[in-house]
């Protein structure tokens, strides 16, 4: 088991959902910090726990882009066994990503929804047909 | 005798040589003077002033509404726009104003900073009545104007009771930091204590952050406005873009408007996830309602939001109005809200 904090690991700042219109924002939290967290925890088979007190505030948006994505890349069963969010400071947000988030970007991942990114990342992981591969899944789309 | 060569054909055939001589000079590089292209050539610049935008005696945009819109309008018409050795300008005469609320001096900023990015310069009469006058040079209204001599006025010295932020492009982390800095001075003004207040924060990101993806304006500006008060302070975040409901307009059919009895119903869903997102994402839209929430929850006090032809008194919903057709629209949103020590106590962890 790990713990890793938006506030530690990230920043006291966090911004909004896409790099295209924010710094420090939700894509840029899941590609350089939690989908590798992630994914080592639950090759491990252990649990990743996630903190999200200290910063200064979130926005909904950059919390949706950052645990969306991760149900859309391992499935919403696998992130519920593997991910412990911890908001003692603001539970809603806790409440929103485990009753919206997670399962809207299910659906989405089911109804073939690709995320967005708006800048290109380096490669990350994605449960593809049952195996975890490495690799750049998805390229910016001009506007 | 010597032949007279007079005939067009001729005449025609020896001016074609001389251009033909003075091109080939040219190409030689010697000294032969270029000729300018007719574009370059300076053209005579004519001034073309437009008459004055005259702003009525109230121009408070809570009581007044719908003539401070017709303000707005007009200042960002072309029938405004004045030019003259090559400047661009608007004069806006507030001669006549004996009484303004900081939402007017909010959007008057924000479309201050809108006409600067596109090369427009805003002169600008001040108001007679010295308090109007004062108000105005506290806000900080008059750093980005010129007055009537097309002279930058003196810059004022940050004002202690109103502040404003601005934003363009990216919302940096330097932006942030200073939002979040914001929010601390108002803990410290309520409470005394210089704390993060994360609700509140959250409150401005979801509207910035909805003016920065959605309200199209060339270069996504915001403006957050803060004024402090005897034991309150005012929040104000004005762009100057499409607005929700035109947002909403482009992307949701005409039979889907008239199932509506009116715009300000509409507008009331979008603070209620009534309606798909842009993106047509289903993990998107909780912005609003999230703003919507903080107020249900008594987080922020008499919310207020303008945009298009509708202003929404969440407090008061018996003075929500759809302006009528023909009355003017604001291009853009405006949202103003109030925070006690109260709101606060709700919040504070």
């Amino acid at each position: 088991m790990k713990t890793i904090s938006v506030f530690e690991n990230f920043s006291e700042f966090p911004a909004l959902r896409h790099c295209n219109i924010s710094e420090k924002s939700g894509e840029e939290f899941y590609h350089t910090i939690l989908n590798k967290e992630f994914n080592e925890q639950y090759e491990k088979g252990e649990k990743l726990i996630v903190n999200l007190d200290n910063t200064a505030g979130y926005a909904s948006s950059f919390l949706d882009e950052a645990f969306g994505n991760l149900v859309f890349d391992f499935t919403l069963d696998i992130v519920k066994n593997h991910v412990e969010v911890i908001s003692i400071q603001e539970p809603h947000w806790k409440t929103m990503i485990e009753n919206e988030t997670y399962p809207q970007w299910e659906e989405r991942r089911v109804n073939k929804k690709n995320p967005v990114v708006t800048r290109t990342h380096g490669a990350w992981f994605r449960l593809d047909k049952n195996e975890i591969k490495s690799g750049i899944w998805e390229h910016p789309v001009a506007a | 005798m010597k032949k007279l060569y007079s005939t067009p054909d001729y005449k025609e055939w020896q001016r074609r040589r001389l251009k033909k001589i003075e091109r080939d000079l040219r190409n030689n590089n010697r000294s032969f003077p270029k000729k300018r292209s007719k574009s370059n050539q300076k053209s005579r610049r004519i001034s073309d002033i437009k008459y004055p935008v005259i702003a009525p005696t109230d121009l408070r945009l809570i009581e007044n509404t719908e003539k401070c819109m017709e303000i707005f309008r007009e200042m960002r018409s072309e029938d405004a726009l004045s030019s003259s050795r090559g400047l661009k300008f608007v004069i806006l005469d507030l001669r006549n104003v004996t009484q303004i609320d900081y939402g007017s001096i909010s959007i008057l900023t924000a479309i201050g900073d809108d006409l600067k990015f596109k090369k427009i310069l805003l002169r600008s009469f001040l108001p007679a009545n010295i308090e109007c006058k004062n108000f105005m040079i506290e806000s900080g209204y008059l750093n980005n104007l010129f007055d009537d001599n097309g002279k930058p006025f003196a810059k004022t010295q940050k004002s202690e009771l109103i502040f404003f932020e601005k934003g363009s492009g990216v919302l940096s982390e330097s932006d942030n930091i200073k939002i979040s800095l914001l929010v601390k001075a108002v803990v410290n003004h309520l409470t005394g204590q210089s704390k993060h207040c994360l609700a509140v924060k959250t409150i401005i990101l979801e509207i910035c952050g909805n003016s920065i993806e959605w309200s199209g304006t060339d270069s996504k500006q915001w403006l957050l406005g803060v004024k402090y008060g005897e034991g309150k302070v005012v929040f104000t975040v004005t762009d100057v873009g499409k607005g929700i409901l035109e947002t909403l307009h482009r992307r949701l059919s005409k039979k889907f408007f008239e199932s509506f009895k009116s715009m300000d119903e509409i507008l009331k869903g979008a603070f209620e996830k009534k309606y798909g997102s842009t993106t047509k994402e289903v993990n998107r839209n909780k912005g609003l309602p999230a703003v919507k929430t903080h107020w249900e929850q008594g987080t922020i006090n008499y919310l207020k939001v303008l945009t298009n032809n509708v202003i929404l008194h969440f407090d008061n919903e018996s003075l929500s109005n759809t302006f009528g057709i023909g009355a003017p629209r604001f291009r853009g949103t405006f949202y103003q809200w109030e925070m006690n020590k109260e709101c606060l106590n709700k919040i504070m962890v």
